[in-house]
């Protein structure tokens, strides 16, 4: 059982679940994606998806987390039934295995909020500075540290004393922030043509399946929809809890928040990159190492050019900061839960879980390869893990699950029949769409010689590989960790 | 700024932020009910 520590009020869990939901990705992947896929159009399978893939499945974790009052391991093995409780694990170690390296991602951030606010990036060309930073092994080193420190004390606090009073405060933090970013951004002379790139229809563009797949990934990605974070954060939710309205306003807000950084990222690009001789459609779409390139060069090189730039840089890497925080505390705590469940206490288990996240983080400090394979192969993971939640549902009957788990007591929203048809085929299909065509790409695009081999950075042969080991550590132990975590549930 | 842009501005950021902001008042008002009630 979750204990005696919970959300204060529906605001509080919903900050935190924002917090959880808007991160990095928000602000530069989503502008990149936007940008390789036709703008304005983009938009519209980006929206249908929140509806087909990311808001079902935060109904879910949200009710079973309500319900169960157990992270995804004990809910999993208590809904599938013990043998199947490594599901559960997958989902968890999915997470943690991103946990490990976004806590590198949130290092990055803070040493940029130093370097914008102490004027450091204005002495040399920002390529060269992350450069310098990123090939240093102490420096990267140091800021994954810190990462970890932050948001583990956070986490170390408890639930209403700790998360709910830190999303209180630097979740509005973060909308002011890209408000404020957004203003200056669409009053930079010229910033029309970034707004017309964002929302211009290409509408050529609906007949590629590359764009849908694109958006359906983003929608999964960005909203956290099927990553089991929900279900940790729903764990602690009142006794009286809604989870559809619930489910609806962070999906909702996420995007939302997304449309808001493209609102500053799209029209200061088109705005300030001419100055340089540059041409704005390939630095918004540029990847770089790590998807690096648009907020760790570029942005620090057009800024430069507007006055008060470093403010608004240093304003812009705090907006990043704050949202890479509050999602690695969400991870922590995932990873809290699960342990709490099987008899740990809180701080130890803080203790413990930072500790193994920044060794496990170490190589992807120091190797960039490292990081981009864990991040190809843990992210299509999350895939998995989406349909893991639908295996839930369809197991327990879609019909049954909505009466036994949405439709409940203090639910403000009744869930109807689309619910059912989404969990029990839709989310399968989509399943298979957007797997399939991430491993075609593997094939065709990314490593067509290799795309068996295991040793190979985005090979379908390395997440195959990589997933097996994960499943056949989980079986091998999944009967002494249920047996830990249902006993407990049960004496409790 | 071409007109679809414009149009297409519209209809998005009306759909996600008027969404957001409609469900947020939704959600005040069904707070403030299972309070007094």
């Amino acid at each position: 059982m979750a204990g005696k520590d919970s959300f204060s009020s529906r605001w509080g869990m919903l900050l935190a679940v924002f917090g959880m939901a808007v991160g990095t990705g928000n602000i530069w992947r989503f502008p990149r994606i936007v940008a390789k896929n036709g703008g304005g159009a983009f938009l519209i399978p980006w929206l249908i998806f929140l509806f087909l893939w990311s808001v079902p499945l935060l109904i879910t974790e949200l009710s079973i987390g309500k319900k169960t009052r157990l992270g995804p391991y004990g809910s999993f093995a208590k809904l599938l039934g013990p043998r199947l409780g490594w599901m559960g694990g997958f989902v968890a170690f999915c997470t943690l295995a991103i946990m490990f390296y976004y806590a590198v991602v949130t290092g990055w951030t803070y040493k940029y909020v130093v370097a914008s606010a102490v004027g450091a990036l204005n002495s040399v060309s920002a390529s060269q500075y992350w450069s310098h930073f990123s090939s240093s092994v102490a420096q990267p080193i140091l800021f994954h540290a810190i990462a970890f420190l932050v948001s583990g004390a956070i986490v170390y606090r408890g639930v209403s004393g700790g998360i709910e009073k830190a999303s209180r405060v630097l979740m509005p933090t973060l909308i002011v922030l890209l408000v404020v970013g957004a203003i200056r951004a669409v009053t930079l002379p010229g910033a029309v043509a970034g707004l017309n790139f964002l929302f211009h229809p290409e509408w050529r563009s609906l007949a590629d399946h590359r764009v849908w797949l694109e958006a359906l990934s983003q929608s999964a990605w960005s909203t956290g929809a099927g990553w089991g974070l929900v279900l940790t954060y729903a764990v602690y939710a009142r006794e009286n809890e809604d989870s559809v309205l619930n489910g609806f306003l962070t999906g909702f807000g996420d995007n939302s928040a997304s449309l808001l950084a493209g609102l500053m990222i799209f029209p200061a690009v088109f705005a300030l990159a001419p100055g340089l001789g540059l041409v704005p459609e390939k630095i918004v779409a540029e990847t770089g190492p790590a998807n690096t390139g648009m907020a760790f060069i570029w942005i620090p090189e057009l800024f430069r050019q507007i006055p008060a730039g470093r403010v608004f840089l240093t304003a812009f890497f705090l907006a990043l900061a704050i949202a890479a925080t509050t999602s690695l505390m969400s991870m922590i705590e995932l990873g809290v839960r699960i342990l709490m469940d099987a008899g740990w206490v809180r701080r130890s288990a803080v203790v413990t879980l930072v500790m193994i996240g920044f060794l496990l983080g170490l190589p992807s400090a120091v190797d960039m390869g490292f990081f981009e394979n864990q991040d190809w192969v843990w992210g299509l993971g999350l895939i998995v893990s989406g349909l893991f939640f639908a295996v839930i549902v369809i197991r327990y009957g879609p019909s049954r699950f909505r009466r036994d788990f949405v439709n409940v007591a203090g639910n403000d929203l009744p869930v109807g029949r689309w619910f059912d048809w989404t969990m029990a085929y839709v989310i399968p299909l989509l399943f298979v769409a957007m797997l399939g065509w991430w491993f075609y790409q593997s094939a065709t695009s990314y490593d067509p010689s290799g795309w068996w081999n295991p040793f190979h950075r985005f090979s379908l042969g390395t997440c195959i590989v990589q997933w097996v080991v994960v499943v056949a550590l989980l079986v091998v132990f999944n009967r002494r960790i249920v047996a830990r975590t249902l006993s407990r549930e049960e004496a409790s | 700024m071409s007109t679809s842009a414009v149009v297409m501005m519209v209809i998005i950021l009306g759909a996600n932020w008027g969404g957001f902001l409609a469900l947020l008042w939704l959600a005040l008002k069904k707070e403030a009910s299972k309070r007094a009630g």
